[in-house]
C-alpha cells in the first residue's frame, strides 16, 4: 500500500516536472525535433573491390539498422536488417563473411543469438533479409517495410571469410 | 481493459519496472489500433500478401501455438512481419500536445476540487505506440477453398529512447523510464473467393488471454 502510494506521488512528480519542460520549450524547439534523422555509420569493410558500411538510421522513435552497398548508378543502396520500433536497437555483435570470390556475402549476428539477416549476390538489385527477397531500398528511412523470413542459401564454412566484425551497445 | 495512463504511469515512475503487457482482442486498446490507419493499411498489406502468395504462407507463416509474447525485441519467429517506423500523426508535436492535456488533466485532479477525469485522447493512445512491428501467420488456411484465420500480434517497445531527446532532459530524472513490452492481439478470418479480400465476421470467439 506504501510503496503504491509513494509510486502514485513519483508519478506526478515526474510528470508535473514534464509538463512545465514542455510548456516552457519554445515552439521552434519542438519543430526541430521533426527533422530527428541521423545516420550513423558502425563501419565499414572492403570485400573485393566494393565497400560495405554497416550503419543504423535513427528517427523520432524508431531505428533501422542497414547494410550500405554500391548501387549500380553509383549511389549507395540499403539492405535492411533489424528494424527497432524505439530509438536505437539492441546490443549485437554482427559479422560480414564472403568467399575468397567475393561476389557474396552473409550478413549475420552471433550476438545475442546466432542468425543469418542478410544474403547479397554483389550486383544485384535485391537482397535476401529476414523481410524476404526485397529490392535494395533506394533511402535508410523508408516507409515500411513488409515480408516473411526464406531459407538462406547455405555457407560454406571452408570458404567463407570473415571480413569484419561490428559491435553495437544499446543502453536502454 | 488496459487505458494508456496504466503504461505512462509504469514507464513515468520513479519506481518504473520493465513490464509486458499483452493486450488481447477485446482489449479497448487493441480496438484503438486496429482503427488507427497506419495499422489498417499494415494489415492491408499483409492481407494482400496472403492473397498471392497462399502457397508460401500455407507452408511457411503458419500459427506455432506454443509460442508467447516476452519481454524482447527479437522478431517473433516464422512470421509475416510488416515493420513500420515512425508513422505519420506519431511526430513530436502531435504527441507533445496529447501528452501536456494527458498530463494537464492528472494535475487538474489534484489542484481542483473533487474527482477530475484523466483524458487519454486517441492521439495519446496511437503516439505512445509511434513505431511497430505487425507480425501475422495462418490459425487455418486453405488455399483451394481460399480461406483462412489470420493471427496478427502486433508489437511496440515503449523505452527510454521512444521520447527523443526529451528523455535527456533534466526534468526526466526522476522518472525510471524502464522498457514498457507491448502486444496487441487480435484475429481475422478472411476469404478471397471472389478475388476481393473480404473479413468473415467470426462468432463464438475465444479469449486466448
Amino acid at each position: 500500500m506504501r510503496a503504491n502510494t509513494m509510486k502514485r506521488i513519483g508519478v506526478f512528480a515526474a510528470l508535473g516536472l514534464v509538463l512545465l519542460v514542455l510548456w516552457s520549450e519554445p515552439r521552434l524547439e519542438a519543430q526541430a525535433v521533426v527533422a530527428e534523422r541521423e545516420q550513423v555509420t558502425l563501419g565499414s569493410v572492403r570485400v573485393g573491390d566494393r565497400m560495405v558500411s554497416v550503419m543504423i538510421a535513427y528517427q523520432a522513435d524508431s531505428a533501422l539498422l542497414v547494410a550500405a552497398v554500391p548501387g549500380s548508378d553509383g549511389n549507395p543502396r540499403y539492405i535492411p536488417l533489424i528494424g527497432s520500433t524505439y530509438r536505437g536497437v539492441h546490443s549485437f555483435r554482427l559479422d560480414v563473411l564472403s568467399p575468397h570470390s567475393s561476389d557474396e556475402m552473409w550478413i549475420r549476428t552471433s550476438e545475442p543469438r546466432s542468425e543469418v539477416l542478410a544474403y547479397y549476390h554483389f550486383g544485384a538489385e535485391t537482397a535476401l533479409t529476414q523481410f524476404g527477397r526485397i529490392k535494395l531500398l533506394e533511402t535508410p528511412f523508408p516507409e515500411h517495410l513488409s515480408g516473411g523470413p526464406v531459407p538462406f542459401p547455405k555457407e560454406d564454412p571452408n570458404a567463407s571469410q570473415l571480413r569484419a566484425s561490428f559491435y553495437h551497445y544499446d543502453d536502454k | 481493459m488496459t487505458t494508456i495512463g496504466d503504461i505512462l504511469d509504469e514507464f513515468f515512475s520513479p519506481l518504473s519496472r520493465e513490464r509486458l503487457w499483452i493486450m488481447p482482442e477485446g482489449d479497448n486498446y487493441t480496438s484503438i489500433v486496429r482503427g488507427w490507419r497506419p495499422v489498417i493499411d499494415a494489415v492491408a498489406r499483409t492481407k494482400n500478401h496472403l492473397q498471392m502468395n497462399c502457397s508460401t504462407w500455407s507452408g511457411s507463416y503458419t500459427t506455432n501455438p506454443t509460442w508467447r509474447p516476452t519481454m524482447t525485441d527479437a522478431p517473433k519467429p516464422g512470421a509475416y512481419r510488416d515493420f513500420v517506423p515512425s508513422p505519420p500523426g506519431t511526430d513530436p508535436q502531435t504527441c507533445q500536445n496529447a501528452f501536456v492535456v494527458y498530463v494537464g488533466s492528472k494535475a487538474a485532479d489534484v489542484v481542483l476540487p473533487g474527482t477530475q477525469p484523466e483524458i487519454q485522447t486517441r492521439d495519446l493512445y496511437t503516439c505512445s505506440i509511434g513505431s511497430f512491428n505487425l507480425y501475422s501467420t495462418a490459425d487455418q488456411i486453405d488455399c483451394v477453398a481460399k480461406t483462412a484465420t489470420m493471427d496478427f500480434w502486433m508489437y511496440n517497445n515503449m523505452s527510454r529512447q521512444s521520447f527523443g531527446r526529451f528523455a535527456s532532459h533534466p526534468a526526466f530524472r526522476l522518472s525510471g523510464m524502464r522498457s514498457q513490452y507491448m502486444w496487441w492481439n487480435w484475429k481475422e478470418s478472411v476469404d478471397w473467393k471472389s478475388g476481393t479480400m473480404r473479413v468473415i465476421p467470426r462468432t463464438g470467439v475465444a479469449r486466448r488471454w
